[in-house]
Order: structure tokens, then C-alpha cells, then sequence
């Protein structure tokens, strides 16, 4: 290198004119605005992109009913199926270079971001029929006035069960009415009759989804129709201090177990038999079912007929991208996802419970024994629930993983509960 | 025995004199010496091969600037900004600076946390490296394999596959743990304990002591016979020769490991991201700086602020880098010193 350092000199112009022309590159890739992509109107024929999280099952059936759109005439489509954990890493930067996929998978949390930062196109724009699907979950893909998104398919959470487990330690499941009380009772029940050797329940009190329910449960709802957290300090002091006593008793795994199974479902507790409930979403529930021999119940979480605290939920969402340059033909293809017969046959229950009346009958006979339940406890959750008084406001995500922070803290005794407490409302509040 | 003065400058005497065959010129200041010939007239042929040199050069060149040196800039103008990826970057001036430093206990905990895993697994892993090195430095047949084998830690523990088999390995019903129930002991979760978690990391740093005990194998193959000959018949033992004569002669190599290693320790970001679950959990116990900046740019979007947090790192590496020049002149030794 040193002996070519005069060379170098006569060449440094050459590096100053070339980092310019680096950096008017990158400055377009920063600060170049959006091109809502009107002027002159779009093929309907050109090749779009698809991108989509799911497990092997998920993308074998998304794929099938993809090709079987392009050959119907449909425009050709390139599909990006990821993991959860780097799709949302991935979708980031490409907004970053305005270059997300003509349709995406959305979640309901994570849709205002999106949509407030202009990535989404406005489905008004674009010719799709939304009229099959169910009345309450189709304001999902709403924000304001304007839809983002269209329900691909609904999941609830429900209070899962080892029912062989409890049979043998003569426990009865909480059924009917029962309230978060009772759900101590029952797993300090558990970890008495099995003579500690089994936790009650899976440490939930990091899930602010959890929280939401305990808070609805009382009749109030988690956010104000403003977005701002409608909850109390002292709803959330009791609610901590409720997970506390459990752990403090054995009815539910000490903080470390919980650390290790994060994030892990073939490794949860409940899974392997260490512990005889949780709190899951319905998809999960068929997942744990796949992976153990013991069989697996869902029913209500804590429930009271009065304030049903449950509510229908969108798994996922189908979403155009702002910068699409064929909006039509990428509808048509969500179109040809949530209504054609043969898509619905072929996607089965893979991403959840199909958003239409329609679809659901045409299922019921279709679904594997694994996936029944899943599907049936969706009918008891459609008759006993009661909708969000408002969409997640953005920022929702953010709280929620700060949530489980502090329930983490609390429950390695770095924090106590009060400052817990003040650190959520701090936040909120900030 | 002799005072040991004596057998300090003899040993150093018969060091000096061997220098030009000992590996630090080689490894640190490159072959400048040569080729600094007068300035030559060129033929049309030698500008031939100059251009056909700098097409070569091309590709490096272009990377260079485009993925490189353009990225760092924009970067640089980044970190003044708030950039949440989907808008336009805002210029905020120094904020992001002051947030970190002032305002977010978390930052200081990645401070904390990456500090400790630095100054615990860089002296660890060299100890390591030149222990085995040394053990290695010997004539015994299958040596070659013993050194291959060594070494595989180093291939594989970068890793994701070796981050999730930690995981396992160190596990609450994991292998490390069902070895101690036969001893009677009753281990924790050691990676989702917040006392154990850092440990287990650095104990997985320490284990990819391949390439420093390469570098130290390196070295001793260099030191010269008759010096420790030298050393012998004044009568030094084993443990007298190392420390008066392998050790000193060895500081360069130390040296440059000691540099090398520490920039990458600090860098450090697999193991946490695939052990924690890209959390940095249990409580922030693994939160390493990097994967802290991976949550605030990708996860949070904040990429401004994680932008600023990047050239924080830049400046910290720069300045250990600096402090450890200047502590060299106190303790390498080099042949041609008196």
C-alpha cells in the first residue's frame, strides 16, 4: 500500500468525484419522495410481488393458491415468505427504499405504522369486494377513514388445558363463569395435587394481551377512544401483584423457566408437561397440539357473561404497497386469497380462520382433528365476545413488548411492582 | 545460579541478534521497506499493466465506495437526524447524542454489558490461545490434527448453529447441568438466569480461541533455539524461560492480538442475538451494544439514533485502540529496541 501512495494523490479526485456520485445515489434512496404512482394508469398485467411470514405449511398453501391465480389468468407473482422474527426487519428497510412488496402480510399491531407513514395504498383506490367478511373484524384494516388492510384470516385467545394431566391429578378446568381469581385457585390446585412437581399455569403476566382481557373483564376497555391507555396504576399494581403470588407459590414457573421457554412453543412448559395450562392464541393451540401426545383442550379465559372480555382478532392482514405500480392486479390476487372457492379449500385453516361466513362453511368438513377445536372454539368465541372499542393505536407494539420488560423485571426481583408500574405509565404518558 | 541481570541481557543480547527472523516486522509493518526504489520512467508497456492494475482494482474500488464509504457517510449525516425509515430524516443536531448518554438507562446498560463481556473475554481467550499454543509448539506425531481439530471452535463459533446449541447446552435441563447432577449439584438455568447469562456468552467467546493461538503458534515456531539454549544453560527453568524469554519475545504478537480481538469483541453480536432471542434478556442481562443498536434501528425505528450509537462505538473502539498504542511502548518488545 505505502509505495503507492503518490499514485494514490493523482487518483484522490477521482475517490472525491466518485464518494459525490455515492452520495447522490444514497440521497436519493433517503430523501426521494413518494411517487403515489399516479399519472398514467397501470397494467393490470404486470408481474407483482407477494410477502407473507408463515411456517412450511403456511407458504406450501400460499404458494398453491398464488400459482393457481396466475393461471387463471391472473398477472404473474413473486413470493417472499420469511419467518416472523426477520420479516418485519426486512419489510423495514424496504420502506426505507420505498421498495415493499406490491401486497404484504400486515398484522393488526403493526399496521398503523405502517399506514401512518404512508407505506399502505388506501383500498378505496382499487376495485376489491369486501362484502363477505364478517361485519366486526372488517374495520381491522381501517385506520381513520381509510382501509389498509383485509382480514386473511381471525384468531382469538384462549385458556389451553392438558386435559389428560388435569384427569390424572383430579383437577376440574375452569368452566362456565370464572373470574382471574379462580385461575389462581385453579393452579395453586395443580401444584398441590401433583405435589409440586407441576406448575398451574404458564407465567402470562408479561402479555399485555393478557392484561387487555383483565381489564375488559371489569367492563372498561384498555384505551381510551383517543388511543391513550384508558387502564389504571392500580390495575396494573393488582395485576402484577396477581402473577407474583402465583410465582411466589409454585402455581407458576419461576422467572428463569419462563426466560428459557421464550419464544420457544415446542419447548414451553406446557408442551412438556411441566405445567398444565396457558394462555394461547389459536393457531399457537394447534401448533402445541402437534407437538405432544397429551390432549389439549381450549376454552374461555376468564370469563363473565356481562362483559365478555374476549374479542374476535385479525391473525394477519393482506395490504397493498403505496408504491405499487399494478394496485388492480395486486387487489385481485387479495381478492382471489379471501374469496375463491378453490383458494379457501386450498389454504384450509393454515393462517387461521377464514375471515367469511362463507369460507367457514365451506371448511367445515375439510379440517384435520388437530385444527377442529381451534375452529369450533372460534363459534364459541363469535357468541361470547365483544369487539375493541378502538383499533391498536401506533405505539401499540412498542408498549406492548415494554410490558413484558417490566413483568420480567419484576419477576427477577429488579424491580419492584410500584416501579413497574411507574415506568409503564411513564411511557405511555411520554 | 546467576543473579538474574546477567541472564536478562544475555537472553536480550542473543534476542537482538536474531531479530530479523523473528514474525513481528512481517505481521505489523508490511513489506513497506521494499520497493521504495526512485521513481521510474514508464514505458507505454508498464502503463499497459498499471491500467490492467487498476482495472483490477475496480471491483474493490467500487465496493469501497459504494458499500463502504457511502454508507458510512450517509450514516454520519444520519446520526444528526430522527430517521424512523418510512419518512424523511429531520435534523435534530446532537440529540441523539444526548438522549444516550443522558436519557436512556438502557444504552448504559449495552454499555455495561459489552464492557464487561471486552475486558472478560479478550484476556480470557489470548490466555487460552497461548496456553494451547504452547502445548501445541511441540514435535509429537498427529500434531497436525490436534492443532485442525483446535481450531473447528473457531470455524463454528460464530455461528448461529453453535448459539443455538448453547442455548441447549446451557439450558435449566441442559447437558452442562445433567454433568453436574452427577457431581450432586443442582445447576441454575445458566442462560436465562440474569447472573449466569453474560457468563455463558463469554464463556462461548473464550471457547473460539482458534485464530490468536494460530497467530501465537506463529511465534513460537520463531523464536529462536539458541536463545532458549542460551537460557537453559544459565540455567532458567521451564516456567523462567517463558516468562524472561518466550513472553517478552512474544509481546509484539500479544500485541497485535490484543487489538484485533478487542475490535471484534466489541462488535460482538450473534451469540446475544440468537441466546436471548434478539431480546437482550433476561432483564437487559445480555443487551450487547450491537444488538441494542439492531432493536433501536430495525425494531423501534429509530435508525437515527442508531446511527449516532454506531459512531459512539466507532469512537470507543478508536480510543481502546489509541490507549493500547500507547500502553505498548511500556511493554512490547521489539528486537531492534534497547
Amino acid at each position: 500500500m505505502k509505495s503507492t501512495r503518490r499514485t494514490h494523490r493523482r487518483h484522490a479526485q477521482m475517490t472525491v468525484l466518485a464518494t459525490c456520485a455515492a452520495l447522490t445515489l444514497a440521497a436519493c434512496g433517503v430523501g426521494g419522495g413518494s411517487d403515489d404512482g399516479g399519472g398514467e394508469p397501470a397494467d393490470p398485467s404486470a408481474p407483482i410481488r407477494a410477502a407473507w411470514w408463515g411456517e412450511d405449511n403456511q407458504n406450501q398453501a400460499l404458494d398453491a393458491a398464488i400459482t393457481a391465480f396466475t393461471e387463471a389468468g391472473g398477472p404473474d407473482v413473486s413470493i417472499e415468505a420469511q419467518p416472523w422474527d426477520g420479516y418485519w426487519d426486512k419489510l423495514a428497510t424496504q420502506v426505507a427504499g420505498r421498495d415493499i412488496p406490491d401486497v404484504v402480510m400486515q398484522a393488526a399491531s403493526q399496521l398503523p405504522t405502517y399506514a401512518g407513514r404512508d407505506a399502505l395504498l388506501d383500498l378505496s383506490e382499487v376495485d376489491l369486494d369486501l362484502s363477505g367478511l364478517d361485519e366486526g373484524i372488517r374495520d381491522f384494516g381501517a385506520v381513520g377513514d381509510e382501509t389498509f388492510g383485509v382480514v386473511a384470516a381471525t384468531n382469538a385467545m384462549g385458556f389451553v388445558t392438558n386435559s389428560d394431566l388435569l384427569a390424572e391429578l383430579g383437577v376440574a378446568a375452569p368452566e362456565g363463569e370464572w373470574t382471574w381469581d379462580d385461575l389462581s385457585t385453579f393452579a395453586n390446585e395443580v401444584h398441590t395435587a401433583s405435589g409440586g412437581e407441576t406448575w398451574g399455569i404458564q407465567d402470562g403476566g408479561g402479555d399485555m394481551i393478557l392484561f387487555i382481557l383483565y381489564v375488559r373483564d371489569s367492563g372498561r376497555e384498555f384505551y381510551a377512544d383517543d388511543g391513550s391507555i384508558n387502564a389504571t396504576p392500580d390495575d396494573l399494581r393488582a395485576w402484577f401483584q396477581l402473577w407474583a403470588d402465583m410465582r411466589e407459590s409454585g402455581a407458576v414457573p419461576p422467572a428463569e423457566a419462563t426466560a428459557e421457554a421464550s419464544g420457544n412453543l415446542p419447548g414451553s412448559p406446557l408442551a412438556s408437561g411441566r405445567a398444565a395450562a396457558t394462555f394461547a392464541w389459536t393457531q399457537d393451540y394447534v401448533a402445541v397440539q402437534s407437538v405432544t401426545d397429551a390432549a389439549l383442550d381450549i376454552g374461555l379465559p376468564p370469563y363473565n357473561s356481562e362483559n365478555p372480555s374476549l374479542w374476535i382478532n385479525a391473525a394477519s392482514l393482506w395490504s397493498i404497497s403505496a408504491w405499487s405500480e399494478n394496485p388492480q392486479g395486486s387487489a385481485d390476487l387479495i381478492d382471489h386469497l379471501v374469496n375463491d372457492p378453490e383458494a379457501i379449500e386450498t389454504l384450509g385453516v393454515s393462517l387461521g380462520v377464514p375471515p367469511t361466513a362463507a369460507a367457514r362453511e365451506q371448511l367445515v368438513d375439510l379440517v384435520s382433528d388437530e385444527e377442529r377445536p381451534a375452529v369450533e372454539y372460534m363459534d364459541l368465541v363469535a357468541d361470547n365476545s365483544r369487539p375493541l372499542n378502538r383499533l391498536w393505536p401506533d405505539g401499540f407494539a412498542t408498549s406492548r413488548t415494554l410490558f413484558d420488560q417490566l413483568d420480567e423485571s419484576v419477576a427477577f426481583g429488579e424491580m419492584t411492582i410500584d416501579e413497574a408500574v411507574d415506568a409503564f405509565f411513564a411511557d405511555a404518558e411520554g | 545460579m546467576r543473579s538474574s541481570q546477567t541472564l536478562k541481557a544475555e537472553t536480550t543480547a542473543a534476542a537482538r541478534s536474531a531479530a530479523p527472523v523473528r514474525p513481528s516486522g512481517g505481521a505489523l509493518s508490511g513489506g513497506a521497506a521494499r520497493g521504495r526504489a526512485p521513481k521510474p520512467r514508464r514505458s507505454p508497456r508498464q502503463r499497459g499493466e498499471a491500467r490492467a492494475g487498476y482495472l483490477f482494482l475496480l471491483p474493490w474500488f467500487v465496493g469501497l465506495v459504494g458499500l463502504v464509504l457511502g454508507p458510512m457517510i450517509v450514516s454520519a449525516y444520519l446520526s444528526f437526524t430522527e430517521y424512523d425509515l418510512f419518512h424523511d430524516p429531520v435534523w435534530v443536531g446532537l440529540d441523539n447524542y444526548r438522549t444516550m448518554f443522558t436519557d436512556d438507562p438502557r444504552y448504559l446498560q449495552s454499555l455495561r454489558v459489552t464492557f464487561t463481556y471486552v475486558l472478560a473475554s479478550v484476556p480470557l481467550r489470548l490466555a487460552v490461545a497461548l496456553g494451547l499454543a504452547l502445548l501445541m509448539n511441540r514435535a509429537v506425531r498427529g500434531m497436525s490434527f490436534y492443532r485442525a481439530v483446535l481450531y473447528l471452535p473457531s470455524l463454528l463459533g460464530g455461528s448461529v448453529a453453535i448459539a443455538v446449541l448453547w442455548r441447549q447446552l446451557f439450558g435449566g435441563e441442559g447437558a452442562v447441568n445433567q454433568i453436574l447432577a452427577l457431581v450432586g449439584i443442582d445447576g441454575p438455568s445458566w442462560i436465562s438466569s440474569p447472573d449466569t447469562s453474560l457468563l455463558t456468552i463469554i464463556v462461548l467467546a473464550v471457547w473460539q480461541f482458534g485464530s490468536p493461538m494460530v497467530i501465537f503458534l506463529a511465534g513460537l515456531r520463531q523464536i529462536p533455539q539458541e536463545v532458549l539454549e542460551a537460557a537453559t544453560v544459565d540455567g532458567a527453568g521451564a516456567v523462567r524461560r517463558f516468562f524472561s524469554v518466550v513472553l517478552p519475545l512474544l509481546t509484539p504478537l500479544v500485541f497485535f492480538n490484543v487489538i484485533m480481538q478487542t475490535i471484534v469483541a466489541f462488535q460482538a453480536f450473534t451469540p446475544s442475538y440468537i441466546i436471548s432471542n434478539g431480546t437482550g434478556g433476561p432483564v437487559d442481562s445480555t443487551l450487547f451494544y450491537t444488538l441494542y443498536l439492531y432493536i433501536k434501528g430495525f425494531s423501534e425505528f429509530e435508525m437515527g439514533y442508531a446511527s449516532a450509537m454506531a459512531w459512539v462505538l466507532v469512537a470507543i473502539i478508536a480510543v481502546f485502540t489509541a490507549v493500547n498504542f500507547l500502553g505498548a511502548r511500556r511493554w512490547v518488545f521489539y528486537g531492534d529496541q534497547s
